[in-house]
């Protein structure tokens, strides 16, 4: 092994956006994808599957209760799952002061959160996903069989609920000290409530989550324009993530 | 690779530069340059020295004044990219990560190949002593390791200007030398090493150049010899082991402008308005008064003496 020097270092180079990204992604998925990190959205997702299927084996009116329950509880464990490794992702260096390390080093600023975005959505929107094919298969054979039409939708919401809601709670994190608390509060108020109110539920990624899982509440909205609305909530989200990281990034022992 | 030094040699231009946080100011109207070599940046706990030392790592905008560095390169610069290392205050790592692949991860960020990155991390925490705890998790290291941790991602590729805030907190006296060789090797290749304490005697055997801070305040700035001149400026007190104390305080008192004596058996303590003057007088006393002096020593030219006095005035 190469002693160590602090003259004969070898030749840095500025890492490619792409390449930084990865590096970042690559980190955050081994970092989230620990068992000791996992398990506790391992099990919220088995619990939203098992819940589908005592539904769909228990229940009287399996067939409309199945639905309304896919649609409310299987997007809100995807948020509640995005909300534990999203909030983590960066917060937990900038809690230990580590988050210094990697931004003063020579790469683009919107690497990291990009590369951290991307790991957060891929775990959430795994886990997402097969939740919501096992829910789907659940149902097979029995009176609350889904159609496969449904089932795009159903993978689309996931995907996409896994994003938006990763992209939000990683920002909030970044802004505010207590991340848990406002993310909780938004997801809550802003966004249920919000969703839930005609005049408020253009800013509500819930409401056009629910578009595209084919419920009609006002205001009414296409499936495409709700998709465009959900990757433009994402690139704003991001934005703001990449703004407070340029300018003032947190850092721990801040008064 | 490093940005030359500009013509002036400075690495860090501090000029009038306050933080405020609300109603609390932080730090207030400092301005000094640096230049390559080893910073002691001085002050008790609540001084102002982990903000002073956020903005020197363009990790803060100042409320009012202005940061640049190497040579007018203002916050945000993309050549400043890769010339700053810091070593934030504070006890935690991602505790799951292990010492290896932090250490590898930030080496990627600079561009090397994953070989490389490895490589090196390796070679910096052996030098730091880590090599046999490289592949445990942070969260189950001592403080000591931890605190070397921090200091490999520092030290893992050269900057200009490394930026280290209470470094040799829980390190044992080993690797506080091996540490202090770090910094001295990291100065002598052109990098500008600024190490906060708030312990004075650890920063005074490290450091060429002093920057002294009380209550948001740089009270004094300059090399050890200019601290040391103020120091002697400032001696406020002669303590002198003698035969017969009575007689040289006799002589003393006739030859210097002393304000205050005080004789405790042998011993005899002599403070003057000028203590240069006082000085200058002992030889030639001591041989009038025919005594023989045992022992002589100053009070108040110590760095902590000197510390206290300026924090005085600025209170």
């Amino acid at each position: 092994m190469t002693a160590w020097s602090w003259a004969e270092a070898p030749e840095a180079r500025k890492l490619s956006l792409p390449a930084a990204i990865a590096v970042h992604m690559r980190v955050q998925l081994a970092r989230t994808l620990r068992l000791q990190t996992l398990w506790p959205w391992l099990a919220v997702m088995l619990a939203v599957t098992l819940g589908g299927w005592a539904i769909v084996h228990f229940s009287v009116e399996a067939a409309d209760r199945f639905a309304e329950f896919v649609h409310t509880w299987g997007v809100r464990a995807i948020a509640l799952v995005a909300l534990g490794v999203g909030t983590a992702a960066i917060r937990q260096d900038a809690e230990a002061g580590a988050l210094a390390f990697f931004l003063l080093r020579p790469q683009a600023k919107t690497a990291l959160p990009i590369g951290r975005w991307l790991a957060v959505t891929a775990v959430a929107g795994t886990l997402g996903e097969v939740a919501m094919l096992v829910l789907w298969l659940v149902t097979r054979g029995t009176s609350a069989q889904m159609p496969l039409s449904e089932l795009p939708a159903l993978l689309l919401a996931a995907a996409l609920a896994a994003a938006v809601y990763s992209a939000t709670f990683m920002t909030i994190a970044v802004w505010f000290r207590a991340a848990i608390g406002v993310s909780v509060g938004w997801l809550v108020v802003l966004d249920r409530l919000a969703s839930a109110s005609t005049s408020f539920a253009a800013v509500a990624p819930s409401h056009y989550l629910a578009t595209i899982l084919g419920e009609e509440s006002p205001p009414e909205t296409t499936v495409a324009a709700s998709v465009c609305a959900l990757v433009v909530w994402t690139a704003l989200m991001l934005f703001a993530a990449v703004v407070r990281l340029q300018r003032e990034p947190p850092v721990n022992n801040e008064p | 690779m490093l940005t030359p030094l500009p013509p002036d040699n400075t690495v860090l231009r501090m000029q009038r530069v306050t933080q405020q946080y609300g109603v609390n100011v932080a730090l207030l109207d400092a301005t000094f340059d640096l230049q390559p070599g080893v910073v002691g940046l001085l002050g008790p706990n609540g001084a102002g020295k982990s903000t002073l030392i956020r903005l020197a790592a363009g990790l803060k905008t100042p409320t009012r004044g202005t940061v640049t560095w190497l040579g007018g390169r203002t916050q945000g610069d993309a050549a400043l990219e890769g010339q700053i290392a810091l070593v934030p205050d504070g006890d935690s790592l991602p505790k799951l990560d292990t010492p290896l692949s932090l250490i590898a991860l930030v080496l990627r960020c600079h561009g090397l190949t994953a070989h490389d990155a490895e490589t090196r991390a390796k070679a910096i925490l052996t030098r730091l002593g880590m090599e046999a705890k490289w592949n445990d998790a942070l969260g189950g290291l001592s403080r000591g390791q931890r605190q070397r941790v921090k200091l490999a991602q520092a030290f893992a590729m050269p900057a200009r200007l490394v930026l280290l805030d209470e470094p040799l907190n829980a390190l044992d006296p080993l690797w506080r030398l091996e540490v202090a060789a770090l910094m001295h090797e990291a100065a002598q290749n052109g990098a500008c090493v600024v190490v906060s304490s708030h312990i004075l005697e650890e920063v005074q055997s490290i450091a060429g150049w002093l920057l002294l801070l009380f209550r948001g305040r740089v009270v004094a700035a300059g090399s050890q010899a200019e601290i040391r001149a103020l120091l002697h400026k400032r001696a406020q007190a002669l303590r002198l082991k003698s035969s017969d104390p009575r007689a040289l305080a006799r002589e003393l008192l006739s030859r210097a402008p002393v304000t205050e004596l005080k004789i405790d058996a042998q011993f005899l303590t002599v403070q003057a308005s000028e203590p240069a003057e006082l000085f200058q007088a002992l030889p030639q006393a001591v041989l009038a008064s025919g005594t023989r002096v045992d022992f002589a020593a100053t009070d108040g030219d110590d760095l902590i003496s000197l510390f206290h006095a300026l924090a005085q005035e600025v209170k």
